[in-house]
C-alpha cells in the first residue's frame, strides 16, 4: 500500500464519473431521438488490493482500488418490443383497409344528391312521367337523358374504382421498395454490429437503429426476427428468410399478365409468391384483390340484373310506331367477361329515336296479364281477361273473352299456372275454332288477380309499359339480386360497405390506442427523462468534484510529507 | 411506472388530438346540419336515409300523378256536363216535336236545330287534355268519332299510379260517354227527316266466314265461297255476283264489291249505296223521300241471306208519315241517365284523388320529419356539446402548458 494508490483510486473515480457524465450527456442529446434507448454506464468497484506481507497481512482488510466502468448498457425490454411490432402489423393492416373503404365511400358518394341512388330515382321519376304522357316527345327525351345519366354513373363508378385499384397497385410497388430498402439496411447494420461486437464493444446506437428499422418493417409486413449469438438479426417473411446475417433476399414484383392491376410479389431467390398475414402490405393487397373487386362485382351485378330485367319488360311493350320494344340497354355478352358496369349503354336504336321507347303495352293492366306480341300486329279484336285469386299452388282460374265493342263474341274459362305463358292459339284450339281474331305467336302470361283488356292494335296513348318499367326499378324483386329490388339492393351494398368501414375505423382506433399504451411502456423503460438525467448529472458532477478533492487532499498530504525533508 | 417527459408530451398530444377530433366532428355536424357524412359513420342511419330519399322521391312523383289525373278528370267532367246540356236541349226539342203534328217546314227547322246540337255534341267529344283526346280510350291521337259518328277510339283504360301499386283508371271512353247520346240524336234526326228506303243486316268485323262462325245457327263458312244477291233499287234490278273466295272477304271488301257492282248496273259512278253503319251492313236507295224503293229478291234460304238477315225499311218522311214517339224521348232519358251516372263516378274518383292527395301530403311531411330525425343535427344539443368540448379542449391546452413548463432545470439555479 503506497501513498499514490489513493490518487489512482481518485483517478479511476474521475474517469468513471466522466464516462457516466458523458453517457448522461448522450442521453440528454438524444432525448428526442425516435427509437433511442437511454444508456447507462454500469459502474462497479474495482478489484480490491490486498497489501502484501511476509507472513500475514499487517494491515486491516483489503483496500478498494476505486471504480471501473464495466459496460455502457442500453435499457430495453424485448418483450414489449415484440408486442409493439405485432401491434404495428395489425395497425398497418387496418390503416390500409380503413383507408380503402373510406375511399370507396367517397367514390359512391352516398348519401348525397349526386350518385347512383339518385340517378335511379330520377330515371324512375321520368318513367312515371312517361306513363302519364306517353306520346310527349319532350318527356321521351327526358327518359332517354336520365337513362344516359344512369349509364354514365355506372361508367364513372367503375372507372373511379379501377383507377383506385391501379393506384393501390402502385402503392404495393412502393411498399415493396421500402421493404427492400429496410431489408438491405438491416443486412448492412448486421455486418457492422457483428464487427463491433467481435471487438468486445456494445454497439448500443446501432442496435437502436436496427430495432427502429425492424419496427418500421413490421408496420409494412409481418416479419419474424431472431438474434443469433454473434449479434445478427435474421428476418423471415412468410416463413422464408429475407435477411440472414449480412446477406439479403429481396422481394420482387411481377407484372400482372392480365393487366388487371394485380401484380404479384415473389422472393427473388426462390421465385415463390410471398404470403403475408398482416401489415400495410397485407392491407393493400386485400383492398386491391378483394375489397375493390367485390365492389366492382356488385356494380356489375346491379348493372346486369337491372338492365336485363328492364329489357325484358321493355320487350313486352310497343313503341310509338307500334313495334315491339327492342333492347333498351345494351350490355356486353355474359361470356365475354367484360364488365357490364363499364360497358352498359342506352341502345343505339333509342339514341337514334325516342319513338323507340316502348311505353305502351298490349295489356292495359300488365300486373294482371302480360302480353308478348312479337309484332304480328293489328287485329281489331279485343280480349278481356279476368283472373281470380290464385290458389296455394299458384294456379289461377281465368276467363278470356273475345270482345267487339262491349259485346262478348266468345268466352273461354280455364285454369293456368301463375307466371306460365300460353299462346292465344292454344285457347282457340281449346274452344274449338270459335275465337275469330286470333293471331299466331301472341303469348299471354297471367300474373295476379284482376281484369285486363288486351288489344293487339297499338295506340299512342298507352303508357302501361312505362309504369311497368318504373316498377322494374324499385318494386320488382329480382332473383339475381337476392330477391330484392334494384334500389333496395343498392342500399344494402352501401350499408354493408358502411358497416365494414365502421369496423375498420374502430380497429384502427383500437390499434392506435394499444400502440400508444405500449409505446408508453417502452418509453417508461427506454425513454430519457430529463429530470432524471439532470439529477444524475448533478450526482456525477458531485462525485467528480469529490474525487478531485481526494487528489487535492493527497497532494496536500504529499506536500506535508515532503516538507519534512526540507 | 416510470414517467418521462416524452410520455407526458405524448399523452398530452394524444388527448389533444382526441379532443380536436371531437371538436372537428361537432363543427362538421353544425356546419353541414347532418349527423354524418359517410355511411361508415352510421351505416344503419345512412341506409335509412337512402330509403327515405327514394320514398320521398316516390311520394313527390305520385303527387304529380294525382295532379295529372285530377286535371284529366276535370276536363272529362266539364265536357260531360256540356254534353248533358246538349242532351237536355235535345230532349226538350223532342218533347216539343212529339207534342203536335208539325208542318214539313217546322219539322225541317227542328231537324236543323237537332243537327246543330249533334255537331256540338261531336265537338264536345273532341275535347282534349293537352294535345290528347280524352274520350278515345288509349288512342289519344285519334278523334273519338269520325264524321259518320262511328267510334274510332278503343275501349282501353288510361291508368295512373297514385300510390305504390295502386292504379286508377282516369278516362271515360267515347263509347261509355257519348255513344248512346249520338245514337239518340241520329234516331231523332232520321225520325224527323225520314230518309231513303234501305235494307240492312247485322255484320261484324273480320271476314264473312268468321262472321258466319260467330253466329248462332249461321251458315257453314264453306257455303259462302260463291254466292249471288238480287236486289231491286228504285225499280232497277241489280245482280251481285261473288264467284270465288267469298268467305275470305272482309266486311269492307264486301262493301267495296257491292258499291262497284251497283254503280255499274245503276249507271252511276262512285256513289255510296252500301256502307257500314252502327255495326250493320246497309244498302240504300239514293232517292230522297217517298219515291225511294229498295227490296231484296233473293230467296231467304240462301246462305248469304242467312248471314245477313236483311231487314227492309220503307222510305220515311213527308208530312204525317212519321211521328216522334216516346221511344225518342226515352232514348234521351237513357243517354242523360248514363251521362249523370258517369259524372257521378268521376266525382267519386275525384274525391278519392283528393283524399289520396292529402294522404300523400301527410306522408311527405311524415317522411320529411323521419328523415330529418334520422340524419339532421339537433342544433341546440350539438351547440351545447360543442361548448363542452371547447372547454375540455381549452382545459387540456392549459394543463398541457403547465405540464410542459417545469423541469428540474428551472430549479437548479
Amino acid at each position: 500500500m503506497n501513498s499514490f494508490s489513493s490518487i489512482n483510486t481518485a483517478l479511476s473515480a474521475l474517469q468513471a464519473q466522466q464516462r457516466a457524465l458523458d453517457t448522461t450527456g448522450h442521453n440528454i442529446a438524444n432525448s428526442n431521438t425516435e427509437g433511442y434507448s437511454r444508456q447507462r454506464a454500469e459502474l462497479s468497484a474495482a478489484r480490491p488490493y490486498t497489501s502484501p506481507g511476509m507472513n500475514m497481512p499487517t494491515t486491516a482488510g483489503q483496500v478498494g482500488q476505486g471504480v471501473q466502468v464495466d459496460n455502457i448498457n442500453r435499457l430495453r425490454d424485448d418483450f414489449i418490443d415484440g408486442q409493439i411490432r405485432r401491434e404495428n402489423q395489425a395497425g398497418g393492416y387496418w390503416d390500409q383497409v380503413s383507408e380503402g373503404l373510406s375511399r370507396l365511400e367517397l367514390i359512391y358518394n352516398e348519401p348525397s344528391d349526386n350518385n347512383l341512388g339518385n340517378s335511379l330515382n330520377e330515371f324512375w321519376g321520368s318513367l312515371q312521367e312517361l306513363s302519364n304522357d306517353p306520346q310527349d316527345s319532350a318527356i321521351r327525351s327526358t327518359v332517354r337523358q336520365r337513362a344516359v345519366t344512369l349509364t354514365d354513373t355506372f361508367h364513372s363508378l367503375h372507372d373511379q374504382m379501377s383507377e383506385f385499384k391501379s393506384s393501390i397497385n402502385n402503392d404495393v410497388h412502393s411498399t415493396v421498395d421500402e421493404i427492400n430498402s429496410i431489408i438491405e439496411r438491416i443486412g448492412d447494420i448486421n455486418k457492422e454490429i457483428v464487427h463491433i461486437k467481435g471487438s468486445g464493444q456494445q454497439p448500443n446506437d446501432l442496435l437502436d437503429t436496427r430495432d427502429k428499422l425492424f419496427d418500421q418493417l413490421n408496420e409494412k409486413v409481418d416479419a419474424r426476427g431472431s438474434t443469433d449469438s454473434r449479434g445478427n438479426l435474421d428476418i423471415s417473411i412468410g416463413g422464408v428468410k429475407v435477411v440472414s446475417g449480412s446477406s439479403t433476399n429481396q422481394l420482387e414484383i411481377r407484372e400482372d399478365p392480365d393487366n388487371n392491376y394485380e401484380d404479384t410479389i415473389h422472393y427473388s431467390n426462390i421465385g415463390k409468391e410471398i404470403q403475408v398475414e398482416r401489415g400495410e402490405l397485407k392491407g393493400l393487397l386485400e383492398v386491391r384483390d378483394e375489397i375493390i373487386p367485390a365492389q366492382l362485382d356488385e356494380l356489375d351485378t346491379i348493372a346486369r340484373e337491372m338492365a336485363e330485367h328492364f329489357n325484358r319488360i321493355h320487350s313486352t311493350g310497343y313503341d310509338l310506331d307500334g313495334q315491339q320494344g327492342g333492347d333498351f340497354f345494351e350490355l356486353p355478352d355474359e361470356d365475354s367477361g367484360e364488365s357490364p358496369a363499364q360497358l352498359i349503354e342506352v341502345s343505339q336504336e333509342i339514341m337514334d329515336s325516342t319513338r323507340k321507347i316502348a311505353a305502351g303495352n298490349f295489356s292495359d293492366n300488365p300486373r294482371v296479364a302480360e302480353v308478348n306480341n312479337p309484332g304480328t300486329g293489328d287485329s281489331p279484336y279485343r280480349y278481356r281477361i279476368r283472373t281470380e285469386r290464385p290458389d296455394e299452388d299458384g294456379n289461377v282460374n281465368f276467363t278470356i273473352a273475345e270482345m267487339e265493342g262491349d259485346e262478348i263474341l266468345n268466352e273461354f274459362s280455364g285454369t293456368a299456372e301463375i307466371g306460365e305463358s300460353f299462346e292465344l292459339t292454344e285457347i282457340e284450339d281449346a274452344v274449338g275454332e270459335e275465337f275469330s281474331g286470333v293471331v299466331d305467336d301472341v303469348t299471354i302470361t297471367l300474373k295476379s288477380r284482376g281484369e285486363a283488356n288486351i288489344t293487339l292494335d297499338p295506340s299512342e296513348g298507352s303508357g302501361e309499359n312505362a309504369t311497368a318499367l318504373a316498377r322494374g326499378l324499385n318494386e320488382d324483386q329480382l332473383e339475381g339480386l337476392d330477391n330484392t329490388s334494384v334500389n333496395k339492393y343498392f342500399e344494402g351494398v352501401i350499408s354493408s360497405l358502411g358497416v365494414d368501414g365502421q369496423r375498420a375505423e374502430q380497429m384502427v382506433e383500437n390499434s392506435d390506442l394499444l400502440k400508444e399504451q405500449l409505446n408508453n411502456r417502452r418509453e417508461a423503460i427506454s425513454g430519457v427523462s430529463l429530470d432524471e438525467e439532470l439529477s444524475n448529472m448533478i450526482k456525477f458532477q458531485q462525485a467528480y468534484g469529490a474525487a478531485a478533492n481526494i487528489i487535492t487532499t493527497q497532494q496536500q498530504n504529499m506536500d506535508t510529507l515532503l516538507g519534512l525533508i526540507r | 411506472m416510470r414517467i418521462t417527459n416524452n410520455v407526458m408530451i405524448g399523452n398530452m398530444m394524444q388527448n389533444l388530438q382526441h379532443n380536436m377530433k371531437n371538436l372537428d366532428k361537432l363543427n362538421q355536424q353544425l356546419s353541414s346540419g347532418k349527423q354524418f357524412r359517410f355511411p361508415s359513420e352510421a351505416p344503419i342511419q345512412a341506409s335509412r336515409s337512402m330509403d327515405f330519399n327514394s320514398q320521398l322521391n316516390n311520394v313527390d312523383q305520385f303527387k304529380k300523378n294525382v295532379d295529372q289525373a285530377n286535371s284529366w278528370m276535370e276536363t272529362t267532367e266539364s265536357a260531360l256536363t256540356d254534353g248533358n246540356e246538349v242532351l237536355q236541349r235535345a230532349r226538350e226539342l223532342t218533347i216539343y216535336g212529339a207534342n203536335d203534328t208539325m208542318t214539313e217546314t217546322e219539322r225541317e227547322n227542328l231537324a236543323r236545330e237537332v243537327e246543330e246540337l249533334r255537331s256540338e255534341l261531336l265537338a264536345i267529344t273532341e275535347t282534349r287534355h293537352g294535345d290528347r283526346y280524352v274520350f278515345s280510350g288509349q288512342a289519344t291521337d285519334e278523334k273519338p268519332f269520325d264524321e259518320n259518328a262511328e267510334y274510332q277510339g278503343d275501349d282501353r283504360k288510361i291508368r295512373r299510379e297514385i300510390n305504390p301499386g295502386v292504379e286508377m283508371a282516369v278516362n271515360v271512353t267515347g263509347r261509355e260517354g257519348f255513344e248512346d247520346a249520338i245514337e239518340a240524336m241520329d234516331h231523332l234526326l232520321s225520325d224527323l227527316r225520314g230518309g231513303s228506303a234501305r235494307v240492312y243486316g247485322e255484320l261484324g268485323p273480320g271476314t264473312l266466314s268468321e262472321a258466319a262462325t260467330n253466329m248462332e245457327n249461321g251458315p257453314e263458312p264453306g257455303e259462302l265461297d260463291a254466292f249471288s244477291l238480287e236486289l231491286e233499287i228504285d225499280g232497277t234490278p241489280i245482280d251481285i255476283d261473288v264467284e270465288e273466295d267469298g268467305g275470305d272477304l272482309t266486311r269492307s271488301d264486301f262493301v267495296d264489291i257491292l258499291n262497284d257492282q251497283i254503280n255499274s248496273q245503276m249507271g252511276t259512278t262512285d256513289e255510296t249505296y252500301a256502307r257500314v253503319r252502327n255495326g250493320n251492313l246497309e244498302i240504300r236507295s239514293l232517292t230522297d223521300g217517298e219515291d225511294s224503293e229498295i227490296s231484296i229478291e233473293t230467296d231467304e234460304a240462301e246462305p248469304i241471306m242467312q248471314l245477313l238477315n236483311f231487314e227492309e225499311t220503307d222510305a220515311a218522311g213527308g208530312e204525317g208519315s212519321l211521328m216522334l214517339s216516346t221511344s225518342d224521348i226515352s232514348r234521351f232519358d237513357n243517354a242523360i241517365d248514363k251521362n249523370v251516372t258517369t259524372r257521378a263516378e268521376i266525382g267519386a274518383k275525384m274525391n278519392r284523388l283528393d283524399l289520396t292527395q292529402s294522404r300523400l301530403e301527410d306522408q311527405e311531411i311524415n317522411l320529411r320529419s323521419l328523415k330529418s330525425e334520422n340524419e339532421d343535427v339537433d342544433i341546440a344539443e350539438t351547440i351545447m356539446e360543442l361548448r363542452m368540448q371547447e372547454s375540455v379542449y381549452q382545459a387540456s391546452l392549459a394543463s398541457g402548458a403547465r405540464v410542459m413548463q417545469p423541469t428540474l432545470l428551472d430549479f437548479l439555479r
